[in-house]
């Protein structure tokens, strides 16, 4: 026990904050992403000593993504339209932002982050889980196809959809133009 | 060769293309503007997602608070187990047992075996190490001007080792960082090789055993030293050898060698 213990703390809590990033990009609220997690931690314990092929970290964000779609179908009668923007009122922590970044710069990163997210969130679920393992997680095909149950070739053309339908919403949500989109 | 599918684009800019596809791909790419452009797009909506997309960590004591309710759900304090069933005796029965194995919990953290610390502390330092990559805290002070970064440590770690630009070798440095070692604020030295980030740890010696040679865990590669009572570890997913590499340009002979 204690070394299953040991074990699990070392290799799967780790991935603790890539669990969690997921599920808050799916659920997109801090609670319901908590329990989520707090779900697929139990659920990863479990099963530790069984097969968890070559990337626990891409093992235990596909144990997320089932108890995610597990917590759906429980509260699935429940309207569950979150407005993107209402949700983004917790702790956002602009990524590359170092300290003594100069004010008008991080304002209108932010502005041009709130657009992107803006984007990523009108996403379909399928489109956006894809975005977040490939972009933020940097998962590899293989890796996502284990992670979503699809087969590789999905994964990829999904990913194509996702990209094109990404750019588009960015696009009109006025974001891109700086960023070099043609 | 007509435009490719988006979908060969989309796995093209992923590397996810064997050579000979790819190789055509680029073959086209010069040849047509159009998809050189559409490469473009792809690769910018990585960058604005990398650089702009929040990473949602949880709060620190949210983080805490997660990871004990957690190992509470897999394993209930035993005082609490014997508290729920009825009867005095075994309340008391289990009352002092709790107690008891509180107490001698506490004994065996003082007098934890050196091996069984040496490995806490490799858990530390691997996990500080993913932490640093996973969120955005990989550097509180960006510099690759040593003298920038030394001072610096002065001010916010427990110690302020000596900080060296080893970008000639092929490890620039890139910042530093403050983290959380065996109860230190450590002085964190961030380097890059390649793709590959290379955290170097440093704090003062505590009597913490240090892990001999390459300690692996979960992919990621660590290897410690001693100097003027102060104690390294550089942790990173280069290769072992890599690692050894930098390991001996910041601890020459004459400072103190890796653990061997």
């Amino acid at each position: 026990m204690t070394d299953l213990r040991t074990r699990f703390e070392q290799e799967a809590l780790p991935h603790l904050d890539a669990a969690y990033n997921l599920a808050r990009w799916l659920t997109r609220s801090d609670s319901d992403a908590e329990d989520v997690v707090q779900d697929a931690l139990l659920l990863a314990f479990r099963n530790f000593d069984r097969q968890r092929g070559p990337s626990t970290k891409a093992w235990l964000l596909a144990i997320v993504r089932n108890a995610f779609l597990s917590s759906m179908r429980r509260t699935a009668p429940r309207a569950r339209l979150t407005d993107p923007i209402e949700a983004m009122g917790d702790a956002r922590v602009p990524s590359a932002l170092v300290s003594g970044a100069d004010p008008e710069r991080e304002a209108i990163a932010a502005d041009s982050a709130r657009s992107l997210e803006e984007a990523l969130g009108k996403l379909p679920q399928d489109f956006r889980e894809v975005l977040v393992l490939r972009e933020l997680e940097g998962l590899t095909y293989r890796e996502i196809a284990g992670v979503t149950a699809t087969p590789i070739g999905t994964v990829m053309s999904r990913l194509a959809r996702a990209r094109e339908s990404f750019k588009a919403h960015w696009l009109r949500a006025g974001g891109g133009s700086d960023d070099g989109l043609s | 060769m007509a435009c490719p599918d988006p979908l060969l684009l989309s796995a093209y800019v992923d590397g996810e293309l064997e050579a000979e596809s790819a190789l055509r791909i680029e073959d086209h790419f010069a040849r047509c503007p159009d998809c050189t452009a559409k490469q473009g797009d792809v690769e910018a909506l990585r960058a604005a997602l990398l650089a702009r997309a929040t990473y949602h960590r949880p709060a620190p004591e949210r983080r805490a608070e997660m990871i004990s309710r957690f190992w509470q759900a897999v394993e209930p304090p035993r005082a609490a187990r014997a508290r729920a069933r009825p009867g005095t005796r075994q309340y008391w029965f289990g009352a002092a047992s709790g107690a008891l194995l509180a107490g001698l919990a506490a004994f065996a953290i003082t007098l934890m075996r050196p091996d069984a610390r040496s490995e806490a502390l490799v858990g530390d330092l691997i996990g500080a190490h993913v932490r640093s990559l996973l969120s955005e805290h990989l550097i509180d002070v960006a510099s690759s001007d040593r003298h920038t970064v030394k001072p610096w440590f002065a001010g916010h770690a427990d110690v302020s080792p000596p900080v060296v630009d080893l970008a000639d070798h092929n490890y620039p440095l890139i910042g530093g960082r403050v983290d959380y070692v065996d109860g230190r604020r450590a002085a964190v030295s961030v380097y890059r090789r390649g793709a590959h980030v290379v955290n170097v740890f440093a704090w003062p010696d505590t009597g913490a055993r240090l892990p001999r040679g390459v300690a692996t865990r979960s992919g990621y590669n660590l290897v410690c030293w001693q100097h003027a009572s102060i104690d390294f570890c550089a942790a990173s997913d280069a290769a072992g050898e890599e690692l050894l590499g930098l390991t001996r340009l910041l601890a020459p002979s004459d400072r103190g060698s890796p653990v061997e």
